[in-house]
């Protein structure tokens, strides 16, 4: 009787171990939102520009984070670098009626030209001796601080004076 | 989950028709957007009621006086009763020959904080208002995003 080849089996020996439980990977450290950073300061009573055109700002409403800084009466909100979204609106008076004034944005002394905004007046029709402005932009701070100001022309009539001035500054990235 | 997804544009936009009172609290009939739990609001209520946290507020309205005379319009902002003053958005109108036939347009930006579950609305008045007769909104959008 003629002998049949040994079949050659291959084994794949796996190593006795128990099973593997996944290890689940530690929750990433809490990051703390840009938008933390934020700010919103004005003025809400008559207050007219600084000799060289630059508003003064008497409330911080509301400032959080550390990337936002302003004293008190100071026309410059200091930001740290970064990039921040930009928002105000403001009431302005001006004697005398049918005047228009532009205001601008600037960071140190560089304007700012889509933060600049523009308000009319129409005496004695709409709100006689005053007008309302707004404006936005999204902008770029370099290096360690930039001053953000806002100012108005020299053209501006003597006596007029803002009677309410918002800003909302909300850090982005 | 990042804070701003919770935001909302909340408002109208219709000819809204209200009654001559001391003064008016805006009811906002529409839910444009409601994102995250942090904000609700009932449409038809004046009430926009935000949990605890930091929102940035931005808001415009048209407004119209049937009179077609000189208005001012003081538009008040107020957390349950503490006034937001810095949010506050004034508007005036003018007689029907002149900019805007009798309408008028307001806007207002600002940042506020909420504790647990306080209300948000907007009051209307000012020594021209209301109207003598009814005073119609065309047009009301707040956009609120959660900051922290």
């Amino acid at each position: 009787m003629r002998k049949r080849p040994h079949k050659k089996v291959l084994v794949i020996r796996t190593p006795r171990c128990c099973p593997q439980t996944p290890t689940p990977s530690p929750d990433p450290p809490p990051t703390a939102d840009a938008t933390n950073d934020n700010a919103n300061i004005g003025l809400n009573s008559a207050v007219g520009p600084n000799p060289d055109g630059t508003i003064p700002f008497l409330i911080n409403f509301t400032i959080n984070g550390s990337s936002i800084s302003h004293t008190r009466g100071s026309s410059q909100i200091f930001l740290q670098q970064g990039v921040y979204s930009v928002t105000y609106d403001y009431q302005v008076t001006l004697p005398g009626g049918n005047v228009l004034i532009t205001l601008q944005g600037f960071l140190d002394n560089v304007v700012q030209v889509p933060l600049n905004s523009g308000a009319g007046t129409s005496s004695p029709f709409l709100g006689d001796t005053t007008g309302f402005g707004a404006g936005s932009a999204v902008i770029n701070v370099i290096g360690t601080q930039q001053a953000l100001t806002f100012k108005v022309g020299p053209g501006f009539p003597p006596f007029g004076s803002f009677f309410t001035f918002s800003v909302q500054i909300i850090k982005l990235s | 989950m990042a804070v701003t997804e919770n935001n909302a544009t909340i408002g109208f936009h219709d000819a809204m028709v209200f009654p001559q009172t001391p003064e008016l609290i805006i009811p906002f009939s529409t839910n444009y957007i409601l994102n995250g739990s942090s904000i609700s609001h009932v449409p038809g209520n004046s009430s926009i009621v935000l949990q605890s946290g930091v929102y940035a507020i931005n808001y415009t309205y048209q407004v119209v006086d049937p009179s077609a005379t000189n208005h001012w319009l003081t538009m008040l902002v107020f957390l349950d009763d503490a006034p937001l003053p810095l949010l506050n958005g004034n508007a005036g109108t003018t007689t029907s020959d002149n900019m805007g036939n009798s309408t008028g347009f307001g806007f207002a930006t600002g940042i506020t904080t909420a504790q647990n579950s306080q209300a948000l609305n907007f009051r209307a008045r000012g020594t021209d208002f209301p109207f003598p007769g009814d005073a119609f909104y065309r047009f009301f959008s707040v956009m609120i995003v959660q900051l922290i």
